[in-house]
């Protein structure tokens, strides 16, 4: 699965811990999901989508 | 990578649990295994105490030992979710390791070409320092794999 959320994140200057403080899970869990070694669960995705008040296909879209 | 900050997320390396949650579950096991020798060495010595008695000091070291269980369980619950996969994949290593191992022995022993040091396959110490070494790789291979 592809996302935007290193530019998004990127956007509003928050590093990764910054941005995992706010999920609260790990920084290493923001950078695994940036550099896409990891898809995020559907609670985690649709938290994202709400910290970043887009609807959840303009952050992750199917690989393919 | 990125700046670190003093957040939940320091507190937490990948698939790790933070310092403090570790040394409870630690001191959780060490407890078990200090009460474990020392009933040992008591229902060893006395054997004079009735069965019931001898049940009790033997199982008396499970105790501390569902301590430790709950601990681990809720550094378990402490972890974020990839975390928690990082965990769960060295332990499905841990296990398929040790039966494999376990396996081998026992095929190896029935065969009458069993290694010498290991006569009637692995004893209960061994196993747990099987688990052990294939949880420790696992985890080393799994986190390798997210970073």
């Amino acid at each position: 699965m592809k996302n935007r959320l290193r530019e998004l994140r990127a956007e509003r200057a928050w590093s990764q811990g910054d941005l995992g403080g706010k999920l609260d899970v790990s920084r290493q869990t923001i950078n695994a999901i940036e550099t896409e070694k990891y898809d995020p669960s559907l609670p985690l995705a649709f938290k994202i989508a709400r910290l970043f008040k887009k609807p959840i296909e303009d952050i992750f879209t199917s690989g393919d | 990578m990125e700046n670190k900050t003093h957040s939940y997320s320091d507190m937490c390396a990948l698939g790790t649990i933070s310092f403090k949650q570790m040394m409870k579950s630690l001191v959780w096991l060490a407890v078990t295994c200090a009460l474990y020798v020392v009933m040992f060495w008591l229902v060893k010595r006395h054997p004079e105490w009735s069965p019931g008695w001898r049940v009790v000091a033997t199982l008396t070291p499970l105790l501390p030992g569902v301590f430790y269980l709950l601990s681990l369980l809720r550094s378990f619950r402490a972890m974020d979710e990839l975390q928690r996969r990082i965990q769960l994949e060295a332990w499905v290593f841990a296990l398929a390791g040790t039966v494999v191992v376990t396996a081998v022995l026992n095929v190896l022993n029935e065969n009458g070409i069993g290694p010498a040091a290991y006569p009637h396959g692995l004893q209960i110490g061994g196993v747990y320092m099987t688990m052990y070494v294939f949880w420790s790789l696992g985890f080393a291979i799994s986190r390798l794999r997210y970073r």
